[in-house]
């Protein structure tokens, strides 16, 4: 199929598409090489965006990295601070109240939620239909203003701690959650006819960018990636954290291995997000929202090393913390989805991909490029 | 389900040192030269399949790189850390590229980051993060982050003081701010 770089360049186009393109999501590029408009060699390049938070965290106390680490990932930071916390806790034998435990996941799912809002309509955005994806940044706007008021700031929340969250939900909070979610359901039918609907995202997303089924174990792959290519791969079902045994739900998956069947899978993520958002807003109970922490200047967490694991929008994530016994984490290891998503498996997608189709199929991988360089 | 896991590894890796066990979770520690035979024996025999990560951590007290490979069993829901001890100097270690094509980016990213060598991995020495990056790789301890930018960046001038309104006052100077010309007016 094509032709070989290597043997034939005079036939081949060579082309660089990012970092600085609005098709590219983020800051990565890909560099490829074209037989006509057909792909048939993909290279990723990262490093447009290391910050070296890995080796910054181990020269910091272990409290001081929370507003680290939620700048892992723009979109949806809680899980982040959530994965970084389960592993603290788990080498300091810290326990959490149950009131905790549930706004836990309530901010996680309110950050699931606002970021397939974004992701979906933005699967729209890469072919045209700008539309879908102002109003999936609209919406999210409207969950950014729930934060706002629970947290203090719209997009890094800093909210999650070790033992707990940082202070309760305000007065009336629960109220102003079901208006946003009955807005957003209230959409919800209007988002599918413009998008899931249209004869131009159907052509353009059908039977393209297809994620073979042997490749989930292959490399690794997790979330939307896998579920649409019939995988039920879900941490939260799988080996549930914080409340999410408590929580009654299915693991959304669809069959179809392509582009549609991964926007398929964000669009039911977000009906998903909404009733699990109503089940954990109508049961939160009284109590304590944090276990009170040593003197966070001095805290030294016991040596061990742990793996700890969550879903996020984009699929398992992963932090592997090791602790020497001293007031700094010797080593976090930051596991995130796109890893795999962005570097191994899109340069094997590629291959054989029409030039058109290069940022449809990037962005059906939703992928994150600061979890590649943390 | 864990138990049997380790069973099945303590027999064939009698030195094997158990790190961390709980519910569908285990971490060992095995001798460096039984390394790979413990990861692919994981993959192959007891159906750990999916490789979600491979780290280092500097141990540089030791004289080793800690490197530790953590594997899923989808089925069984069953998560598998097998670390062991490289010596640091001139580290090399197994390939795993052939056997999980995600393997050769977590190869290639320790390379960089810590020049860990993967002989094997057909791509490694390609640029990954850091390109065109020729000091000593920086993940390992003995990497000095202030040392270097110093050196590479020049000497950064500490500030004489901490007032923010001194400071921009130093900076642009404190009546040129339009709060400052509006001070003025009204004197």
């Amino acid at each position: 199929m094509g032709v070989n770089p290597a043997t034939d360049p005079k036939k081949t186009t060579h082309l660089f598409f990012g970092p600085q393109h609005p098709g590219v999501t983020g800051n990565m590029s890909v560099e490829m090489w074209f037989d006509g408009d057909q792909v048939t060699k993909a290279i990723t390049h990262v490093g447009y965006l290391h910050r070296g938070f890995e080796k910054l965290m181990e020269k910091r106390l272990w409290i001081q990295n929370f507003p680290l680490v939620c700048r892992i990932c723009v979109p949806e930071p809680d899980i982040n601070e959530e994965c970084y916390a389960l592993a603290i806790e788990e080498l300091a034998g810290i326990k959490v109240p149950e009131r905790a435990k549930w706004i836990r996941t309530l901010v996680l799912e309110m950050a699931r939620l606002a970021m397939n809002l974004m992701a979906f309509g933005g699967q729209a955005g890469t072919l045209g239909l700008g539309t879908g994806a102002m109003w999936g940044i609209t919406f999210r706007d409207f969950i950014l203003d729930l934060f706002e008021e629970l947290t203090g700031a719209r997009v890094y929340h800093i909210y999650i701690q070790p033992g707990g969250v940082r202070r309760d939900l305000p007065r009336g909070f629960r109220k102003r959650v079901h208006l946003v979610l009955n807005k957003i359901e209230e959409r919800l039918p209007e988002f599918d006819r413009l998008i899931l609907n249209n004869a131009v995202f159907k052509l353009r997303t059908k039977g393209i960018g297809a994620v073979k089924p042997e490749w989930i174990e292959e490399y690794g792959l997790v979330g939307p990636v896998a579920r649409g290519s019939g995988s039920v791969r879900d941490v939260r079902k799988d080996a549930p954290y914080e409340i999410y045994d408590k929580l009654d739900f299915d693991v959304v998956t669809e069959t179809g291995s392509d582009i549609y069947a991964r926007a398929m899978v964000r669009r039911r993520e977000i009906e998903l997000s909404i009733s699990l958002i109503r089940q954990i807003v109508g049961g939160i109970p009284p109590g304590p929202v944090a276990t009170k922490l040593p003197n966070l200047t001095e805290w030294r967490v016991p040596a061990g090393e742990y793996y700890s694991r969550v879903e996020s929008s984009r699929g398992e994530y992963g932090y592997y913390v090791v602790s020497d016994g001293s007031l700094k984490p010797r080593r976090v290891h930051v596991r995130g989805p796109s890893y795999v998503h962005a570097v191994p498996l899109l340069e094997r997608m590629l291959i054989g991909a029409n030039i058109a189709d290069v940022s449809n199929i990037m962005v059906s991988l939703t992928t994150c490029p600061p979890e590649i360089e943390r | 389900m864990i138990d049997k896991v380790k069973k099945e590894l303590e027999i064939r890796f009698p030195l094997l040192k158990l790190v961390r066990e709980q519910h569908n979770y285990l971490h060992i520690k095995v001798d460096k030269a039984a390394a790979a035979d413990a990861v692919l024996t994981a993959k192959t025999s007891l159906g750990f399949t999916t490789l979600q990560l491979i780290s280092a951590v500097d141990r540089i007290e030791n004289g080793a790189f800690q490197l530790t490979w953590i594997l899923e069993n989808y089925d069984e829901q069953e998560i598998l850390l097998i670390s062991a001890y490289f010596p640091r100097k001139n580290c090399v270690v197994p390939s795993l590229s052939q056997i999980w094509p995600a393997a050769s980016a977590f190869e290639r990213e320790l390379f960089e980051m810590f020049g860990i060598s993967f002989p094997g991995n057909p791509r490694e020495g390609e640029d990954f993060l850091l390109e065109g990056w020729k000091d000593m790789p920086p993940m390992r301890r003995d990497f000095e982050t202030e040392e270097y930018a110093r050196r590479t960046f020049g000497e950064r001038q500490p500030r004489e003081h901490t007032d923010p309104r001194q400071y921009i006052g130093d900076v642009v100077g404190e009546w040129n701010t339009p709060m400052g010309r509006n001070r003025e007016e009204e004197k």
